[in-house]
């Protein structure tokens, strides 16, 4: 399992004369076939999210055969409106993949932000350590909840929502690492040929922390995606466009979680693949560019 | 609010004080079980692992690991529910306990229908806590006492248990108190599955009647519990940590 997630030891040999170290990283990735299926799976759910909505018709109205289980014609069966499920899994492919995005970047700039900041002036760092802090001991679901039900139920809601309370994380690692940047000569070097505190923060320490940025850019926007879900489940999401965790919720409200399997099996799997592709690409990745790796387990 | 009073529920013209405090035990019972099994099970779970590392054990750890941070807890309690209650019938399908029992009956139909919400929260947070705390004990086994209690000649028994893991405790029992808000978001959703009357399908319950006053109470109230939660592990590791005990004072 260990070797199957993490590059294997032979990576290490591969000739490394002449190549640069992105090459390398990549060169790592790619060994094996975990990293092809994680990034082919990825790869798969972006163009569904993409083009499949160009393809399949937007699943409306009411249709005539209502719980019908999967066949030629309704290939993942049909809900409790008889719509047709697989047309719903494929809308909410694009749903939860916008979601994911966009909350991720508003988690990783907030996250990225004031992680470096906290690092850069000491005086900041109480505040916003405790802060994060603060962030990280709450239960964020019901908070997110309980925002979500005042501001009024709708993709915008969810994903600002989602991205503004996901950054604690990002910045708590951020800072952490941005802390030892900072400790660095070309640091007090920026600083002494009159560099502002903005440009040093954003052009000399954020281009250092930047591999840890997409990393967890990736694993922000899986644990977004169950967020969405989580928060369309219990009836929170847009009434207006098909989730994954909407079509969950529309199972749970006609009682068939259980007995319309189909219902809650392909939106499942749906969300459990593409949540366990993106982690393992991000934790990969990260073995992969780790300078000292060497193949030796640590 | 500081005395206590949260408005009134739209919904039930009640008091959300006293709505919430009659759902409150359920929710408690359940995460409180889930904190503990989790911690229980979790620790030895992830000393195993790091004393034969990358053995079976390791290995199976990982893959729970990875499947506990992936898995959307909605769908592993249905798939528990259909298996197990549908299909073999161990388990009631859902709600807290069967009316009309008293006795020894009573505490046994709560604890046939605390098993499978139980058995959901622990499966989403064991194989990340386990992970964590084998982190920690690989860690503890590389450090220089660990390798003088060996040098002693103790047995590798008392090395692990008594050197290594009383070390490895006090990071996974702060840990979990950390875990305690994800802990009570996956309550909320495992109760709405498995109609648990606790105050994560009271929260369910109120976002179908746009019940705000409920929806605000709830959240007060489970992050108050989980505030008054950390505060009881971080006394639990003054405990069991003698260098907490003096190193603040000096």
């Amino acid at each position: 399992m260990s070797t199957t997630l993490t590059p294997s030891a032979n990576a290490a040999a591969l000739p490394a004369r002449g190549m640069s170290p992105r090459q390398r990283t990549w060169r790592r990735f790619f060994d094996g076939p975990v990293g092809y299926i994680t990034t082919g799976i990825l790869a798969l759910f972006v163009v569904v999210g993409v083009f499949g909505p160009m393809v399949v018709k937007y699943p409306s109205g009411l249709g005539t055969s209502i719980l019908q289980p999967p066949s030629a014609q309704n290939w993942f069966g049909t809900d409790g409106l008889g719509l047709d499920v697989f047309a719903e899994v494929v809308w909410g492919t694009r749903m939860s993949l916008l979601v994911a995005l966009f909350a991720g970047l508003i988690a990783v700039t907030i996250g990225a932000f004031l992680g470096i900041a906290a690092a850069y002036f000491r005086r900041l760092d109480p505040i916003i350590t405790t802060l994060t802090d603060v962030m990280l001991s709450l239960p964020l679901l019901p908070l997110m909840i309980v925002v979500t039900a005042m501001v009024g139920p709708s993709i915008v809601t969810l994903t600002l929502v989602i991205g503004f309370f996901s950054w604690p994380e990002i910045c708590r690692l951020i800072r952490a690492n941005a802390l030892v940047v900072s400790a660095l000569p070309f640091i007090d070097g920026a600083r002494a040929i009159g560099s502002s505190p903005l440009r040093i923060m954003l052009k000399e320490i954020l281009p250092m922390v930047s591999p840890l940025l997409v990393v967890n850019a990736l694993l922000t926007g899986a644990r977004a995606v169950i967020s969405e879900a989580g928060l369309s489940f219990l009836g929170l999401g847009d009434p207006d466009t098909w989730s994954w965790g909407r079509i969950l919720q529309s199972a749970q409200r006609d009682g068939v979680l259980v007995s319309a399997w189909w219902q809650t099996l392909f939106p499942s799997i749906a969300i459990l693949l593409l949540v366990l592709s993106a982690t393992i690409i991000g934790m990969r990745f990260n073995d992969s560019r780790t300078a000292s790796f060497t193949g030796v387990k640590p | 609010m500081v005395n206590g009073n949260l408005g009134t529920s739209f919904y039930s013209q009640s008091p959300v004080t006293d709505d919430l405090l009659t759902r409150l035990p359920w929710t408690l019972l359940l995460a409180g079980c889930a904190f503990l099994l989790t911690m229980v099970i979790g620790i030895p779970l992830g000393v195993a692992a790091a004393v034969k590392r990358d053995g079976i054990r390791d290995q199976i750890l990982r893959f729970f690991g990875m499947a506990g941070q992936a898995m959307f807890v909605p769908s592993l309690a249905v798939l528990l529910l259909a298996v197990f209650a549908l299909n073999f019938g161990w388990f009631p399908i859902g709600g807290a306990v069967d009316s009309f029992v008293e006795g020894p009956a009573y505490l046994a139909s709560v604890v046939s229908h605390l098993a499978l919400p139980l058995l959901t929260l622990v499966f989403i947070q064991i194989g990340p806590y386990a992970l964590t705390v084998r982190t920690n004990m690989l860690q503890v086994l590389g450090a220089d006492y660990v390798r003088s209690a060996r040098a002693r000649g103790l047995s590798p028994h008392a090395v692990v248990w008594n050197h290594g893991l009383r070390n490895a405790m006090i990071p996974a029992v702060t840990l979990m108190g950390l875990q305690l808000g994800t802990l009570v978001g996956g309550a909320v959703l495992t109760e709405t599955v498995f109609a648990y009357p606790g105050v994560g399908s009271m929260i369910f319950e109120a976002v179908g009647r746009q019940d705000f006053p409920i929806l605000q109470g709830a959240f007060i109230l489970l992050a108050v519990t989980v505030v008054f939660a950390n505060l009881v592990t971080d006394l639990v590791c003054l405990a069991i940590d003698p260098k907490l005990r003096t190193g603040n004072r000096a």
